[in-house]
């Protein structure tokens, strides 16, 4: 018989310690090990979709400033614009206006200026007519200028010769010259003016002024 | 000739006595265990593990996968009695190459005291699982006139898993 039932015996006895052995030695680490493994891949794996979850909500995030950002840089280049326009427009206002001021002014600069010229023309050409009358070649020097129309009755105006040896009065409508002695060079405006038919009487001061010559 | 590992006595006291095939056994068993230590001693949870660890986690993982695919519940009870079962035999077969080496698995001594093993494991599960009644109807599926032929299969696994392990692989 090939059965020896003691060894049957004792291979069923080193059998079981066998398993006992495996399952302290060898299974239960090993379980323990994938177990461990399986949890922390599992872990990772909701970690990384927390974190996927998390990325996707600050991408979502990040878009929605994103479009604020844009919309109010927007607002704010459009407000600027329009500022910028407006001042412009302002200032291209003022500046017209300004130019309207200047032109204004050169315009009436322009006409004083035309009308003072015209006046010293007048003047020049009625003293170039007026010299001609007169002897220049008398002693002494003359001074010529104009009075004015306060001390002229008949509008027109007349010429006030100085010479040196005294105040000859002539107007372009009398035909005399009056010489003047006074030195008193400030009462000039108190000669009065006498008509042809009393050219004879000159008075100055109260004081008669002879004629010196018939022109 | 010899035609067993029993015959092979190294120790007798009466009738305790010390065979090649006990011996044997123990060396497997030592060496199993040794290696078993060994291995498991640092283990790594990480993704990078050794390739002994690798080779363990699939011979772990492959049985289980095989006791789930018959359609059996919660493996990690019968985990234990069978991945001992495959190694034993496996052992014990591939160290064959060693010189002066008898396997114990080649002893029917040894394959009679696995059947033995077996024939009491199976109805422990089944009651462990099903309960008492619940096993012992199991006999009479699907009808009562099976009843025989279930009690002769239990008997017969016994005796063909003996003669398959002794004759079959060594």
């Amino acid at each position: 018989m090939l059965i020896d039932w003691f060894t049957v015996a004792a291979q069923v006895i080193n059998f079981l310690v066998l398993v006992w052995l495996m399952k302290r030695f060898l299974y239960g680490p090993i379980i323990h090990a994938i177990d461990e493994r399986e949890k922390k891949i599992a872990a990772e794996l909701a970690d990384a979709n927390a974190k996927r979850e998390e990325a996707k909500k600050e991408r979502e995030d990040f878009v929605t400033k994103n479009a604020v950002l844009d919309q109010q840089r927007a607002n704010l280049m459009n407000k600027a614009k329009s500022d910028a326009e407006r001042l412009s427009k302002q200032l291209c206002d003022k500046a017209r206006q300004a130019a309207d001021d200047i032109t204004k002014k050169r315009q009436e600069a322009l006409k004083n200026y035309a009308r003072n010229l015209n006046q010293a023309l007048k003047h020049l050409l009625h003293s170039l007519t007026a010299s001609r009358t007169f002897d220049t070649s008398a002693k002494g020097s003359w001074r010529w200028f104009a009075y004015g129309a306060s001390s002229h009755r008949n509008g027109s105006a007349g010429y006030l010769g100085l010479h040196s040896d005294g105040l000859k009065f002539r107007s372009p409508t009398d035909r005399y010259i009056y010489h003047h002695r006074c030195s008193n060079w400030g009462c000039c405006q108190r000669l009065t003016w006498v008509s042809p038919s009393r050219a004879s009487v000159v008075k100055h001061n109260g004081r008669p002024i002879e004629p010196s010559r018939v022109i | 000739m010899r035609l067993s590992p029993d015959q092979l006595i190294f120790w007798q006291y009466g009738w305790f006595h010390l065979n090649a095939t006990i011996v044997f056994t123990w060396a497997i068993m030592l060496y199993m265990a040794i290696g078993a230590m060994l291995i498991t001693r640092r283990l790594s949870t990480n993704h990078q593990r050794s390739g002994w660890q690798n080779l363990l986690e699939i011979v772990v993982v492959g049985i289980e996968k095989q006791i789930s695919d018959i359609g059996l519940k919660d493996p990690q009870k019968y985990i234990g009695f069978l991945r001992t079962l495959f190694l034993f035999v496996a052992f014990s077969s591939l160290c064959t190459v060693i010189p002066y080496y008898e396997p114990p698995t080649g002893s029917l001594s040894t394959t009679v005291g696995l059947a033995l093993c077996v024939f009491v494991a199976v109805p422990m599960f089944g009651i462990e699982a099903q309960g008492v009644g619940g096993y012992l109807k199991s006999y009479i599926e699907p009808t009562v006139i099976m009843l025989p032929f279930n009690i002769i299969s239990e008997v017969s696994r016994t005796l063909a898993l003996a003669v398959r392990i002794r004759f079959g692989i060594i």
